[in-house]
């Protein structure tokens, strides 16, 4: 239950932070994640789920506001590839950036922390 | 930390570094991915913003009164405005609202800035661009006009409109193709109209007949070349009605041989096999065939004048044309129609009681002046009357999308205009009206304000460049035209098709034709007008030189035929005129090679492929509409015949033109019958029309199977391709099957590519009632809707009724789809 609640609270976060300050708020918020998060299991895994969940929420969004599936056609197809593959690829993004990010974070606040 | 934590770590910072870089960087022709996938303010977005809100509140600084834009059930915006120039601002912003991409990549493509955003790919395109010295002079032409005028103030006004628009752009604003590229909108200029202006007259009224004149004439000879290129056209149907008729008047004339010796390496062979141009040889020969024609009082079954235009240009999504009305309280400025997305004014279309509409003249505006250089290398002067006179030099700086510098070109300009270097090596200025200071932005301003036929006329004679052909209609009932622009007095004969020699200024232009010169009629007795590019004047009438080897008049001979059975036309006529599937080309044609395969199996010399294909063309009705199946065979024929006819020309371009085959069709012994590759016997006209018939019905046979099968239909062989500007295929619109065929009132050229850009037919009542359609949408979104909603309609010829309210209330407010009020600003 606590995990499903942090997880909540971080994708929110991660919506959030996208929404109002731009992609690079993600790994920005990965590395305070893995930094504050360190006890935790898998602070990475925890990250790369909240930061996909919250952009497949904005996705979400999109889709309920316009035609989101004809955009991921017309943009796929431009790049030679499936709208399907677009559209994971948009969520593949964060997951990546906020997975590493938090990893790097939790291992920087080790090495603080052993000084 | 665990040592064996390391590599772990060392990853998740080397993939998140990549993931940064990727996302924060451009590599290739993939965009930024952090910004571009952004679902909040990236390339998603784009969906969410496809279609415009209901309601709307904008600030426009300068405007004095607000400015209320309701959009009816088509996107077509109803403009209500307190002044011309506010009129402007809220024109402005809401095609800036609708194609803020379109505004710029037409700015920068006359400009030769497109390297600036898609990068060297399109360097070559820029260097021929700015070599013309299009955005030059029209730089040159703005800093010329008072700041005063009305000409300048509205086309202020419209800037002002369109960066009011920039300005409130957020970044989840940011249409689509901006995203694609990497880059972001720059701000409008007013100066930007007068590019357009220039764009305008080099899609229409550039041309290089000089050069090309010379290449053909070292082919065939000159005498030849005088004959196949004629100053006159040798079938008469004139825009102006003469009385040197009865049209359409055939007038041919004696094709003199080739001399051939004078062309020792032109390729002694066939091209290749003609049978791959019925689908796209053309692709790259503009098919500007547009078409207008109106009927006075006298000849309409109401006793209205009605009007109908169809320009035929590029088709490209969004269309070049953007629908809308605009209404000035207390004025008589109250005018519907299309504009392009970067003018301030409708440019065609109706007010409450004239209807207007273009078509393009051909006129030859373009001349070419050898000059002589004190340096070839590095030339700083020329010779001019015995002195040498200084050249000015302008200096092209060409950047990338970074800002980083690409090229720099040096080009000379004599007083005329531009040098570049001729095909052998000569270099040659150019004197082009288009490059001129011209009125033509004031005319169209004026044209929108005319009450009368007769005041139309009058505002059209300080249009410029390019020449038009401009068809009017009022509700008195009465119909004028006018091939309007600015036509240049040559020296000596004033022919102007060949290269003048540079060092004598008695070659220059002499001013330009009074306006009073220029061809145009009123009030016709035989009650109708029409124009389809044709030479504008019967020679027999007045043989002053306008321009050179028109265009064969099929289209014109059609409407003409059309407009003199009918002598109670309707609206529903006019419509139905605009895609006749008629064509007096097939009835010539047909006839020909009908006649000399009759005479071949006279002869003894049939065969059981001749008789099959003579039976097909003679079972053919000569009508070019979707399930016909013998268009097909007609149109190979007729490829084979100018491939085999024309084999002098070798790959030497341009051909001449169906007149020039028409003429020889009149002379069967006619040395240019004969087929150079057979060297021991001289064909006649009858066994080359026999051979191309029957190898057409080989390669058709051999293409699509059976005489009769389903790829024999005319569907299925040629289609309009409405391409994305940016020739994106998912955001096009492609494999329109259309009813039309080569030099059809509606004609399908073999790429599609170009097309009718607008139909509108117009009665001019007691109330206008006007009907209109484009192949497009007025969105540029390729998300929304109105993107390409239009495009089935044109397709089969459907017009939609046009709302036309005087004021907000008279529109029907079941069919508003938006509102958007703009109000003064306090400037930023």
């Amino acid at each position: 239950m606590r995990f499903a609640l942090k997880l909540a609270l971080l994708a929110l976060a991660f919506a959030l932070g996208s929404a109002f300050l731009g992609w690079w708020s993600v790994p920005a918020i990965g590395v305070l994640w893995g930094a504050v998060a360190k006890r935790n299991a898998y602070p990475g895994l925890t990250a790369a789920s909240a930061a996909g969940l919250a952009w497949a929420g904005l996705l979400l969004l999109v889709a309920v506001q316009g035609p989101m599936w004809m955009l991921a056609d017309k943009v796929g197809a431009i790049l030679a590839i499936p709208g399907w593959l677009f559209i994971f690829i948009t969520l593949a993004f964060p997951t990546l950036l906020a997975g590493t990010a938090a990893v790097v974070g939790e291992a920087t606040s080790n090495v603080m922390e052993s000084r | 930390m665990k040592l064996a934590a390391f590599p772990r770590i060392a990853l998740a910072g080397v993939v998140l570094a990549a993931a940064c870089y990727v996302g924060a960087r451009s590599i290739g022709p993939v965009p930024p991915l952090g910004a571009f996938l952004d679902p909040a303010k990236g390339v998603w977005a784009v969906a969410v913003n496809a279609e415009l809100p209901e309601h709307a509140n904008a600030g426009v600084s300068a405007l004095t009164d607000s400015v209320l834009v309701i959009y009816d059930h088509r996107r077509v915006p109803h403009i209500f405005a307190a002044t011309e120039e506010d009129g402007a601002r809220g024109l402005g912003y809401v095609v800036a609202r609708d194609r803020l991409f379109q505004l710029e990549l037409q700015s920068r493509a006359t400009e030769g800035t497109l390297s600036e955003v898609a990068g060297s790919e399109a360097l070559s395109y820029d260097r021929s661009q700015r070599a013309l010295g299009l955005a030059w002079s029209a730089e040159q032409h703005f800093a010329t006009l008072d700041s005063t005028s009305e000409t300048f103030r509205l086309m202020a006004a419209y800037a002002e409109g369109v960066n009011a628009w920039i300005d409130q752009l957020g970044p989840a604003d940011i249409p689509l193709e901006y995203r694609l590229l990497g880059a972001h909108p720059r701000p409008w200029r007013p100066v930007y109209t007068l590019y357009l202006m220039r764009q305008m007259g080099q899609m229409l009224a550039y041309s290089r007949q000089e050069e090309a004149r010379e290449r053909v004439a070292q082919a065939v000879g000159e005498a030849a070349m005088r004959a196949l290129f004629p100053q006159h056209s040798a079938i008469q149907e004139p825009i102006v009605p003469g009385d040197r008729g009865p049209y359409p008047r055939f007038d041919p004339m004696t094709i003199p041989p080739p001399t051939l010796e004078s062309s020792p390496n032109i390729a002694l062979h066939r091209p290749p096999s003609p049978i791959v141009r019925l689908s796209g040889a053309d692709a790259e020969a503009p098919a500007l065939a547009s078409n207008n024609f109106a009927v006075a009082s006298s000849r309409s079954a109401t006793g209205n004048a009605i009007l109908a235009g169809d320009p035929h240009l590029e088709l490209t999504l969004p269309s070049i044309w953007y629908e809308a009305h605009v209404v000035v309280a207390g004025s008589n400025y109250d005018t519907y129609g299309v504009t392009f997305a970067g003018n301030p004014t409708i440019i065609i279309g109706f007010n409450r009681n004239v209807a207007w509409t273009f078509t393009n003249t051909g006129a030859d505006v373009t001349d070419y002046y050898e000059e002589q250089l004190d340096d070839l290398e590095r030339p700083s002067r020329y010779l001019l009357d015995g002195q040498w006179q200084p050249l000015v030099v302008r200096i092209e700086v060409f950047h990338g999308p970074g800002g980083e510098p690409l090229a720099t070109d040096t080009i000379y300009h004599t007083h005329r205009g531009p040098i570049r270097e001729w095909h052998d090596g000569r270099h040659v200025s150019m004197r082009w009206t288009t490059l001129d200071t011209t009125n033509t932005a004031a005319s169209v301003v004026n044209v929108t304000r005319a009450t009368t036929a007769t005041e139309w006329l009058e505002a059209m004679e300080e249009h410029g460049a390019a020449p038009q052909n401009g068809l009017v209609a009022d509700r008195d009932g009465r119909i004028g035209i006018v091939s309007a622009g600015l036509y240049p007095v040559r020296s000596g004969s004033g022919v102007g098709t060949n290269v003048w020699d540079g060092t004598s200024s008695a070659n220059d232009w002499q001013g330009y034709w009074e306006p009073d010169q220029r061809p145009q009629a009123i009030d016709p007795a035989q009650g109708f007008l029409a124009s389809a590019n044709q030479e504008p004047v019967d020679p027999r009438a007045s043989d002053r030189y306008l321009g050179a080897n028109w265009w064969t008049p099929w289209r014109a001979l059609r409407i003409n035929e059309l407009l003199r059975e009918n002598d109670a036309v309707t609206p529903e006529d006019m419509q139905r005129y605009q895609l006749d599937p008629g064509s007096p080309r097939a009835d010539l044609f047909v006839r020909a090679f009908i006649e000399a395969t009759d005479r071949i199996v006279s002869a003894g010399r049939s065969d059981a492929d001749i008789d099959v294909a003579t039976a097909l063309l003679a079972n053919w009705d000569r009508r070019y509409t979707r399930e016909n199946g013998g268009a097909v065979l007609f149109e190979l024929a007729m490829n084979e015949l100018t491939a085999r006819l024309w084999d002098e020309f070798g790959d030497v371009r341009p051909r001449p033109s169906e007149t020039a085959l028409w003429q020889l069709l009149q002379d069967p012994q006619n040395i240019w019958w004969d087929d150079r590759e057979t060297t021991d016997r001289v064909e006649d006209r009858d066994e080359i029309l026999g051979a191309s018939l029957q190898a057409a019905l080989h390669d058709a046979r051999e293409r699509y199977g059976s005489p009769g099968s389903e790829e024999w239909r005319w569907e299925r062989r040629r289609h309009a391709n409405i391409y994305h500007l940016l020739r994106l295929r998912s955001l096009s619109a492609l494999g329109i099957s259309m009813q039309g065929g080569t030099s059809t009132i509606n004609p399908s050229s073999g790429s599609g590519v170009w097309g009718a850009s607008w139909r509108m037919v117009v009665e001019l009542g007691a109330e206008i009632s006007a009907q209109s359609i484009y192949p497009g949408g007025q969105s540029g979104n390729p998300l929304s809707r109105y993107y390409d909603d239009r495009i089935t309609k044109w397709q089969y010829g459907e017009l939609d009724p046009v709302s036309f309210p005087r004021t907000p209330e008279d529109l029907d407010h079941e069919l508003t789809t938006a509102i958007l009020v703009l109000r003064p600003a306090r400037p930023q």
